[in-house]
């Protein structure tokens, strides 16, 4: 590779953001206050409409408020993580950024903002930015920033660059999207065959179902087993979908113990903490294995069928019953006793299976798409690794 | 009202402990009542001492006596006023050698001040702290009434905010509720049978000074509250001091706070001699059954002491007698027999009258659990209509750990001094409480999905259970849900189709 290394603050400028207290920050907006960008607002772009904090102008520098094609960084967090996550400011935007964040202004004609952009969207240089120093709070300094090496083929390679990973980032993101749209599919169908208008008798969901429990609830640290009977946690339950990480596992005595939770091919799981009132159908692989906190419903055949009642467990409606049912103020909880007492629309069981004939048709889509999604990031991850190397 | 620099001198006191090794909450403001009650014996003596040399006469009422005591120290060694005075380890060695044991024979002489102090002990030995804490509190101006009592409630607030060393504390501002719920009068007969530091008591006493000052006018009221109105029992004797020691700060002379294990005695005595009941009993509360008092298990056959505590107050409250208490959720929809016989005998033997949900952060940090209030009159024939039920969502605090306040100090509590708005309401629902309370005929009318509303009695025993939980009579009501068309969904799924399509093309044609 024959392009030039230089060091970041030979060509652009790293500015740090606004400081300023607790007490000096407001929700709303005025003529005298502008906008300000914390870590939260920077994802895969800006967040610029949402959740931001509005500050006093008088402690806004004017190289401090943000213009066009500025690279907005976090440069000091609790968590490594987030540590050098950042996003370009792709349009004109009137406001600033706060002092846990740098800006990176290019100043010279010999770089192109969207290519520096993606560099530093590299897995590279988060790991070096994640390593940063610091007990508690950590920092990238911005000294550091400044000589840290970028590769800088010529501006117009640099352009072809940041297009083609624009265009796989674009791609990738056409996915995710898709992915998103097909999973709210199900639930519009479901309105559209038994949503309000209908007639459809309403019955409480204890007399849906045979056995309505809740998997054991405690300490998780020393049930573990690095092999043994599969059990079943909250975060593996997500869009109507039981996806077991192949991470957790209890031994059979364990399971045994807590037969009550015992699952059976056809039962209905609810999220009972957290994110509460997703839910999934146990598929015949996961019969007989066990779970954790989440509500374990059997229906009654001869009334219901378990996607079915999946499917009426999460409409918007339900979802609104939850929260006013919930319990516990920082993490949302769903008592078994208050949520058999909620009632469902129960339709003539060749209804509900019309219903779950479509919606297979779904899931296999959202089956393929997620293959796809995973190959659109693939492909992503390969272009970046090759672009920096110099071999697009 | 307490001012800041008030504060600060008990917070100096506060620090002054831990820094001198004294960290448990409880144990500084038991040193701390004791310095108090040592203060006041002095205090006391010299109004009288200034009385008979007003009037020219010997002394009526001695508390330090003339001479010396049994190790041979000058009585007057004794008194605050002279010992404040000595060098520390002087000081020391009075307080520690005699001063707690004249305290402690006060208490076994069954003094009408000693009575608590049957095994006061002074619980540090640093001379340098004893010293520094006398000259603190002896230069915290306690001279009214109100800043006595302001102080130690300001001190006790301090079990509240330590942690988990501290123990269970009713928020202030949920007594000032329940104590402006049920209206005391002075000719109540005022009881609390799980005390602890006396805050309900307190909270009625100074609602009858404010809503009836002609109480204490004259001598024949003035005599029942100091001395019959108020009774408060518990079983942890630090307690007892605590909670004597803040009755009588916030003067009320003679209170009835004593010993007792409300569960395990037989009530013959007092039983029907209540006519209100304030309380917060401990629930979930371990319990030997075979010490059980058998009276309370002939109403109610169980172990759980919340189920106990309601027993009890309906054997303490006399006929027509009235209660606030504080009960966890389980008690409003248990399926035990017991909280089933508990709960007809309420509606169907008595005149249950109202359950305010309460937000379930309330008791935090020391409890998550849910809980309410339940407001009930025994009546013995029964006489339930209608039951009022409010869903408290927010009493002016966030209800997590921290518990901080979410309006200005003048806007909290259910008699805020300034008006809350809508907004505020929302952070704030006590005064709404009160104001809905008082007017309950405007609650007739309002539907089930409000925040608050009225179920008739039979709708309730039509549950078959008594079920009285808020969320079996609420109605959900629907926002409006917008669903779009699965027509919709696919067309854009094939719109991103096709652009999929030609970015792939594009990004083909890019690296070739």
């Amino acid at each position: 590779m024959s392009w030039s290394i230089t060091p970041l603050g030979e060509f652009a400028d790293v500015l740090r953001g606004v400081t300023f207290s607790k007490a000096d920050a407001y929700s709303a907006p005025d003529d005298n206050r502008l906008a300000v960008l914390r870590a939260g607002n920077i994802s895969e772009q800006l967040e610029l409409r949402e959740d931001l904090a509005y500050v006093d102008k008088r402690f806004v520098s004017n190289v401090q408020q943000l213009q066009r094609n500025d690279i907005v960084m976090c440069m000091s967090s609790g968590s490594a993580s987030v540590l050098g996550k950042s996003a370009l400011l792709n349009e004109d935007w009137r406001g600033s950024f706060g002092a846990f964040l740098a800006t990176i202004r290019v100043r010279s004609e010999s770089a192109c903002p969207r290519y520096l952009s993606h560099f530093f969207r590299t897995p590279e240089f988060r790991t070096w930015a994640s390593a940063s120093s610091g007990i508690g709070i950590k920092n990238i300094r911005a000294s550091d920033l400044r000589v840290h090496p970028i590769p800088l083929p010529p501006l117009e390679e640099q352009k072809r660059i940041a297009a083609i990973l624009d265009q796989a980032d674009a791609l990738r993101r056409l996915r995710r999207r898709a992915l998103d749209r097909l999973n709210t599919l199900g639930q519009t169908i479901f309105h559209e065959m038994f949503g309000a208008d209908s007639n459809l008798p309403m019955i409480k969901i204890e007399d849906c179902v045979e056995r309505i429990t809740n998997g054991y609830v405690g300490a998780t640290r020393d049930i573990y087993v690095a092999k043994g009977v599969p059990y079943i946690l909250a975060r593996q339950i997500k869009n109507g979908q039981l996806l077991f990480d192949e991470k957790t596992f209890i031994t059979e005595a364990f399971n045994e113990k807590n037969k009550r939770s015992k699952l059976k091919s056809g039962d209905v799981l609810m999220v009972q903490s957290g994110h509460i009132g997703e839910t999934a159908v146990v598929p015949p692989e996961h019969e007989g294995h066990n779970c954790h906190a989440l509500i374990v419903m059997t229906p009654r055949i001869r009334m219901i069928i378990g996607k079915f009642f999946s499917a009426a467990l999460s409409t918007r409606r339900m979802r609104q019953e939850y929260q006013l049912i919930k319990t516990g103020q920082t993490l949302p909880h769903l008592n078994c006793r208050d949520v058999k007492k909620l009632a469902i629309p129960v339709p003539t069981i060749e209804a509900q299976r019309r219903f779950v004939e479509v919606t297979s048709q779904i899931d296999r889509s959202v089956s393929e798409l997620r293959t796809a999604l995973e190959l659109a990031e693939q492909a992503f991850a390969s272009l970046q690794h090759r672009a920096f190397r110099g071999e697009l | 009202m307490l001012t800041g620099s008030i504060r600060s001198q008990i917070d100096q006191i506060w620090n002054a402990f831990w820094s001198g090794g004294v960290s448990n909450p409880i144990s500084v403001i038991e040193q701390i009542t004791y310095l108090l009650f040592i203060k006041r014996l002095d205090d006391l003596q010299l109004v009288e001492e200034a009385r008979a040399e007003q009037l020219g006469k010997p002394i009526a009422r001695r508390i330090f006596p003339e001479g010396v005591d049994p190790k041979g120290e000058t009585y007057d060694n004794l008194r605050w006023s002279r010992f404040k005075n000595f060098e520390a380890r002087e000081m020391m060695r009075v307080v520690d050698e005699h001063v707690f044991p004249f305290l402690r024979e006060m208490g076994e002489t069954g003094s009408s001040y000693g009575t608590h102090m049957k095994d006061a002990r002074l619980g540090f030995s640093n001379p340098n702290l004893l010293a520094k804490v006398v000259e603190m509190l002896d230069q915290v101006p306690m001279d009214d009434r109100d800043t006595k009592g302001d102080v130690y409630e300001y001190m006790l607030g301090k079990i509240a905010s330590a942690g988990t060393n501290g123990q269970f504390r009713t928020p202030r501002h949920i007594i000032d509720l329940m104590v402006n719920l049920m209206k005391p009068t002075p000719q109540d007969v005022i009881c609390d049978p799980a005390a602890g530091t006396c805050g309900f008591l307190v909270g009625a006493g100074e609602y009858i000074r404010d809503h009836h000052p002609q109480a204490l006018r004259n001598a024949e009221a003035r005599k029942h509250f100091h001395n019959g109105m108020f009774h408060g029992f518990d079983f942890d004797s630090t307690m007892l001091r605590i909670g004597a020691m803040n009755m009588t700060l916030h003067g009320v002379e003679n209170p009835d706070v004593s010993y007792r294990d409300s569960l395990a005695e037989e009530h013959n005595t007092d039983a029907g001699a209540y006519s209100l009941i304030l309380a917060n009993p401990p629930f979930a509360g371990s319990l030997d059954y075979d010490t059980t008092a058998k009276d309370l298990l002939k109403i109610v056959k169980t172990k759980k002491t919340e189920l106990l505590f309601l027993a009890l107050f309906l054997r303490l409250l006399r006929t027509g007698g009235r209660a606030a208490v504080v009960v966890p959720d389980g008690v409003l929809f248990g399926s035990s027999t017991a909280h089933k016989a508990l709960r007809r005998m309420l509606i169907e033997d008595h005149k249950l009258e109202a359950i305010v949900k309460l937000p379930s952060g309330v008791f935090r940090p020391y409890a998550g659990v849910s809980c309410a209030i339940v407001i009930f009159t025994k009546t013995g024939v029964g006489g339930t209509e209608d039951v009022w039920f409010y869903d408290m969502t927010a009493d002016g605090f966030s209800l997590d750990d921290k518990r901080t306040p979410l309006l200005d100090a003048a806007k909290l509590g259910p008699v805020p001094e300034e008006a809350l708005t809508g907004d505020e309401h929302a952070k704030n629902n006590l005064p709404d409480i009160l104001a809905r309370w008082d007017d309950l005929a405007a609650e007739a009318d309002r539907p089930r999905t409000a925040q608050s509303f009225m179920v008739k009695a039979e709708e309730i025993a039509a549950t078959g259970s008594w079920d009285l939980s808020l969320n079996r009579y609420k109605e959900v009501e629907h926002a409006e849900v917008e669903h779009e068309s699965p027509a919709a969904i696919i067309a854009e799924l094939r719109a991103i189709e096709v652009e999929i399509a030609k970015g792939l093309d594009w990004l083909e044609e890019m690296l070739a």
